[in-house]
């Protein structure tokens, strides 16, 4: 890996394995938008899964700015390419994957609700049913990517550097 | 001893920057909600859509809207923006192990989970504030673990390796 002891040149470590298997944990928790629940927890096990596949496989230990660079690219790639699929989906066969269970979440948190939220909720419910694809829904997409995965990838990145802390160091 | 000092230092710049980046990038995550609320953009709202859930009476209200994410993870991104200024400004003072921020980390995760659980299968109704006391102590206790678990002690051979590269990168 390296000349001097005990430090492994990350030069010498591809991110590859990484990022596949975080970016396979945010692909598939997000695809489902029960993330919508859950907030940005699927991005947060995404980025974690990301960074600790790095640590076993090269067996290192990693500094925290790079345990979260990991994790943030896993779930950039991740989240969007479900969302890309989710689009796709969208555009083909006018589907929307997992739509109409967060539908029924929404309505079951609206039925709950106090009469003025409630009905606010029912209202929104609406919209989402009427709401079509166009460059708007794309351009917020794309937003959405950047601002969750950079959260939810840099808490399970900081998270994982810090838990497996086995090997040599990684700079 | 002399050693050990010079691996901490550069472990502590290192670190203190992550907390400068975390207090500023949280800062601006904040304004950038509360701004969203007071002046109703429905594109904002929409960009934390897929954040979080986003249901108004669970939501703190700010000028004639509500907030564009829920009090929980208000209360996150508070604690953790809070944590990281304090680190900022305490850098010397935070960089000692503490094995009970751990567990207090623990513990706020499993009390957010058993808060979300009870009132999902109706055995009681949680408070606005309740929730987002959790998150908030959830959050400063996620930056905390994060800060005082990552400095670490370096080995003789680690740290003439590191410090030969420092010196390398200039």
């Amino acid at each position: 890996m390296s000349d001097e002891p005990g430090i492994v040149n990350l030069d010498d470590c591809p991110m590859k394995p990484g990022l596949a298997a975080g970016g396979v944990v945010a692909f598939v928790l997000t695809l489902f938008p029960m993330s919508y629940a859950l907030c940005c927890l699927p991005l947060v096990l995404g980025g974690f899964f990301a960074t600790t596949t790095f640590c076993f496989k090269y067996k290192v230990r990693l500094e925290l700015k790079y345990g979260m660079k990991i994790a943030i690219l896993a779930c950039l790639l991740g989240f969007g390419a479900s969302t890309v699929v989710y689009d796709l989906v969208w555009l083909a066969f006018d589907y929307r994957i997992g739509f109409e269970w967060y539908v029924f979440f929404l309505i079951g948190l609206a039925e709950s609700a106090p009469p003025p939220s409630g009905d606010q909720l029912f209202e929104s419910i609406e919209l989402l049913r009427e709401q079509s694809f166009g460059i708007g829904t794309f351009v917020q997409q794309i937003f959405t990517v950047i601002l969750a995965s950079g959260i939810g990838g840099a808490i399970g990145g900081a998270l994982a550097s810090v838990l497996f802390k086995k090997g040599a160091l990684g700079q | 001893m002399r050693g050990e000092r010079r691996g901490y230092a550069v472990l502590t710049r290192s670190l203190r920057r992550v907390s400068i980046y975390g207090a500023m990038l949280g800062s601006m995550l904040l304004a950038a909600l509360f701004l969203i609320a007071w002046n109703e953009w429905e594109f904002g709202h929409s960009l934390f859509s897929h954040l979080c859930h986003q249901k108004s009476e669970r939501c703190f209200g700010f000028g004639p809207s509500h907030l564009a994410v829920c009090s929980r993870c208000i209360g996150i991104y508070f604690g953790m923006t809070g944590s990281c200024a304090i680190a900022w400004l305490q850098a010397k003072k935070v960089f000692t192990l503490n094995p009970w921020v751990g567990m207090i980390l623990v513990i706020s995760a499993i009390a957010n989970l058993l808060d979300f659980g009870f009132e999902w299968f109706g055995f009681y109704q949680n408070a606005i504030w309740t929730r987002a006391l959790l998150g908030l102590l959830t959050g400063i206790s996620l930056v905390l673990f994060v800060l005082l678990r990552s400095p670490y002690r370096m080995d003789r051979d680690e740290e003439k390796a590191a410090s030969m590269r420092l010196l390398e990168r200039g």
